[in-house]
This record gives structure tokens, sequence and C-alpha cells, in this order.
């Protein structure tokens, strides 16, 4: 009888830190549900697939971030990259570059951008959020200066292919090739040495020293993280859009950073599970979507957008502080 | 060999802090398998020596050599790859990871899973609660750091520092604000490594009474100098004392 009793009781346990855990998607279902008594429509098929579909790039620069936030530092240069990765591609391609390789060039960007940001960071000792918004400043700078501000349009169809080509129904191919990187960066996080050491470096610096981590390296690493995950967003971006322009992902950078933090990413590095990200990421997607559809007026919908998310940053401060 | 070496031979090491002399012209030599004690006070010198043995701090001048070969650390990793460990004051533990992921911190176990190399979780967790409940302690190595005590953090840095198979470990007090019981348990944990690996090993205190039973030799240092080098059996309490707080002659 007791023993049975304790088994109850552990399984409870174990329920219980289950939703503990994944309390970030708790908060995506139920607020779900309570819009879709609001907003008319969204619980058909067609507004899930354009919610999964737009918040595509919310999610990789969320992912992005995450990455940068692991090792206790920042990138704001992200919505920089996502614009300026594929612009310059496009332009390349323009000027006579094959489509596949503009289309490689865009990761190649992100990871030229990350390996930057982490030596400046690293080597140099520039606070990462100093470095990240001056990268910002002057990728976005460069791309006003060969664009004269104008966007692209007039993409190549094998740019575009994974944006307009639909697998099932009017799910497109992009999708499915977004669940594919997100899994890899999963197990990357969670199962690979350099992943998992992402987090440890986050957490202790000069303990990972000590213990001969090559600390730098792994910082390093985490940028080049983000700047890829930039670069896809605004690659995923452009495809599903068929444009591309300088002002291009500016709007995303506060939800890319709310969405890791609504998640439980520790801003002190360290802490964070990629899975909640992504609840995060659709959670501000939501956000985003319901404000503008639900009829609040032009000239509110940030002020409202703001509060919203800093609510759901306090509600899951104060569940952190309560299961401590 | 490379046997007849001996294990750390410090020439001429000098430090200075501005114009504070950390570490005045500092010499000695560790045989193969000696334990050897330092006491001094607390600016006596006795962190910065370890710290440059380490990789943390380089000297402002002199050398030593590693097991026969002169030593060039940059910072601890090197000294880490070298065979150097240190255990230090306040233990250097990521506070957020668990008892098992400090355990492998630097050194963690992989599997091959096709192409790709994965961390092997369960052999690192199964593996610690092994080496740790070997000692004595019963452990749940899924806990996070941060949730022990000072003297059940200690014993997951003592334990990995001999876990990773040392030539030459460093423990810098590593008693500091523990409880005696804790503090048998670690050098129990300290006298088994010396005697089933054979480690060389430098311990500081401040109280010589601490690690008489343990050392083979004992060093005195008073700022930034060795100011009486003895063997263990020939040293006397009172005489220690009085060297390291500068009231003999």
């Amino acid at each position: 009888m007791e023993l049975a009793n304790s088994k109850s009781n552990s399984r409870g346990k174990s329920i219980r830190n289950f939703l503990g855990e994944y309390y970030t998607w708790i908060m995506f279902i139920v607020l779900y549900i309570v819009a879709g008594i609001i907003v008319p429509n969204l619980f058909t098929s067609t507004t899930m697939v354009t919610i999964l579909v737009q918040g595509t790039t919310v999610c990789l620069l969320a992912f992005g971030m995450t990455f940068a936030m692991l090792v206790g530092e920042i990138d704001m240069s992200i919505v920089a990259v996502a614009a300026f990765s594929p612009m310059i591609s496009i332009m390349l391609w323009e000027a006579g570059l094959p489509v596949p390789l503009a289309m490689i060039l865009v990761l190649l960007f992100g990871v030229v951008v990350g390996i930057f940001n982490g030596l400046m960071v690293t080597k140099m000792k520039i606070p990462s959020l100093i470095q990240t918004v001056a990268v910002w400043w002057m990728l976005s700078g460069f791309v006003l200066i060969v664009t004269k501000g104008a966007a692209k349009t007039g993409l190549p169809d094998a740019w575009m292919f994974m944006g307009r080509f639909n697998v099932i129904g009017r799910i497109p191919l992009l999708i499915p090739f977004f669940v594919l990187v997100l899994i890899l960066a999963i197990i990357f996080a969670r199962r690979t040495v350099t992943g998992r050491r992402m987090y440890l470096v986050g957490g202790n610096a000069d303990a990972c020293a000590a213990m001969g981590i090559p600390v730098d390296r792994i910082k390093i690493i985490a940028f080049v993280m983000s700047g890829v995950f930039a670069a896809l967003a605004g690659y995923v971006l452009s495809a599903r859009m068929g444009f591309v322009s300088a002002r291009f992902a500016v709007e995303w950078l506060m939800p890319a950073i709310a969405a890791p933090v609504i998640a439980g990413v520790s801003m002190n590095g360290g802490k964070g599970n990629l899975i909640n990200v992504i609840a995060g990421a659709y959670l501000v997607q939501l956000i985003v979507m319901i404000v503008r559809t639900g009829g609040v007026g032009g000239y509110y919908t940030d002020f409202v957008q703001g509060v919203i998310v800093f609510i759901a940053i306090l509600i899951n401060t104060f569940r952190e502080r309560l299961s401590q | 060999m490379s046997n007849e070496n001996p294990m750390l031979e410090v020439k001429n090491l000098s430090k200075s802090f501005g114009t504070i002399k950390a570490l005045d012209n500092v010499s000695f030599t560790l045989p193969r398998g000696k334990v050897f004690g330092i006491v001094g006070d607390n600016n006596a010198g006795r962190t910065t020596l370890l710290s440059i043995l380490n990789g943390a701090l380089q000297p402002d001048s002199g050398e030593f050599y590693l097991d026969g070969q002169k030593a060039d650390f940059k910072n601890p990793s090197d000294a880490y790859d070298s065979g150097v460990a240190m255990v230090h004051q306040f233990v250097k533990l990521v506070d957020i990871a668990s008892i098992w992921e400090n355990f492998y911190l630097g050194r963690e176990l992989t599997r091959k899973s096709g192409p790709i190399t994965l961390l092997d979780l369960k052999k690192m967790r199964e593996t610690t609660q092994k080496t740790i409940s070997g000692y004595g302690h019963k452990f749940d190595v899924d806990r996070e750091v941060r949730q022990l005590s000072g003297g059940q953090r200690q014993i997951v840095a003592v334990t990995r520092a001999i876990d990773t198979n040392p030539k030459l470990l460093l423990l810098d007090e590593p008693y500091h604000g523990l409880s005696q019981r804790v503090i048998n348990d670690i050098f129990a944990i300290l006298k088994d490594a010396r005697e089933s690996r054979g480690t060389s090993i430098i311990i500081t205190t401040q109280w010589f009474e601490q690690i008489k039973d343990f050392v083979d030799e004992v060093m005195v240092m008073r700022r930034g100098r060795i100011v009486g080098h003895f063997d263990v059996e020939a040293a006397d309490s009172g005489h220690i004392f009085k060297l390291a707080m500068g009231l003999a002659g």
C-alpha cells in the first residue's frame, strides 16, 4: 500500500516536473485556445498553416539568439544578417552567380559574421551587446548603400522553390526543411560535446577553462550558430515573400529576444531548452498575429504587443522563482 | 627513462604584483610520487606559486620543469593537457550543471552513432555514480552542484581531479571552511590516490598539524620566500609556526 502510494506520488511528481519543464508550451496552447474564442478562424487549418509558416522566421532567429544567450552573450546583429545575407547573395546572382552558389553564400555570410562577432567578443573583450549592435548598423547601412533603399523582387524560381512548392495541401517544402533544421539544432545542443559545452561555458566559464575547455572557441561557435540561423531566417523569409529589402527582418528583433526569454533561456547563460524556444517563438508570433487581426488600431499595435510579451515574460519569471 | 627526472623542478621563480613581491626567487625539487606540504599564512605566496604551476599566472622570471620538460603554460588548459590538475580553495564547478557533468567537464565520454559522435550520457552518469560511491559517498549524481553542501562540492572536485589521472596534483587549502569529518574524507581520498596511483602532490595549508600525517616533506613560505624545508620526521610544529609567522630568528 505504501509502495503503491509512493509510486503514484513519484508519477505525480514526474508529471509535475514535465509540465514545469515545458511550461512555455502550455502558455502557447492556452493562449491559442483563448484567442480562438476572440479571433475568428483561428482553429481552421488554413490559419494554423499560416501561423506555422509565418512563425518560421521568428523561430529561426530565436534559435540563433538562444545559442548566443547560452554562452552568456547576446547577438543583436541577427536581423541585419537576415537582410544582408540574402540581399548580397541575390545581387551576386544578378551579376551572374549560379543560384545554388548564391544560396550557399547566404549561409557563408552567416558563418563569417558569426566568426567576426565571436573573435571581437572573446579576443578583444568587446561586450557582445556593443559589438553586435555595431555590426547590425554596419551591415544594414551597407545594404542601404548598395540597394539605395530599394527592395529586390524577381528572385529566381529555384531560390523561391522552398517557399512556393507545396508538399501536402498548403504546406510548403520549407516546413519539413525547417523541422529538420530544428531537430538537428536540438540534437547538437543536447547530445554533442560542443553543444553541451555551450551550456557549461555559460554556466561558469572559469570552471570550464580550468578543466581545459577552450572557452573562446566555444563562444565563437555559438556566435557562428546565431549567424547561420539568422542567415537561414533571412533566406526562408525571402523564399516565402519573394523579395528582399534593407529593412527586411528588423521588426523581428524584439520578438527574437522575447521568445527565448519567455521560454526560460537565461540571459546570464547556461540555461535554456530549445524545445521550449519553439513554443516561445510561436507564442510571440501568435501575439503579433492576434493584435494585428484582432482589431487593434494601427498606432496601438507595437504597444499592445509589447505589453503582452512583457506579461508573458513576467509569468515565466515568477514561475521559475516559485519552482526553485 | 623519463622516470629519472624529478616530477617537478622549480628554478628561481619570481612574481610581483605592482610593488609587492608575491614570489621571490623560489626553487625546489619535487621527486616522483612524493607529497609536499607548503605552510604559510595568507600572503605567503602559496596561491601565487600554485597558480603559476597551474598556468593561471605566468612568472616574471624563473622557470619550472614538469617531468623533465620545460613548462610554458599560458593558461590552465595547457597545464591540464600536460597532466597538472588543481583543486582550488573555492572549488571551480559549474553550479547549474549536474554532478556527473562537472565530473566529466572537459573530458566528456562519447560514442559513435553512425557518422556522428554523440555524448555518452548514460556511461558518464553511471561511471560518476560508481566512482563517487567507491569512495563511500552516496550522491545522486543527477543533482545540480548548487544543491550540494560545501563538503560535497569539495569531494566532487577532489575525486574529479584524481580521476583525470594527473602526474602532479595541486591542492590549495582544499579544506577551507569544511567540517573535520569532510576533511578526513578528503584526506582518505588523497591517500588512496597516492598509494594506488603514485600521484605527486603539493598541498598548502596555514596549519602544519593539518597535513602532518599526509606529507613527506614540508616547506615553509613567508612573504614570497621559502624560509624552511624539512623532512616531515624532522619537522617541529612549533618551529614551523614561528617560521611561518616570522617569529624565528
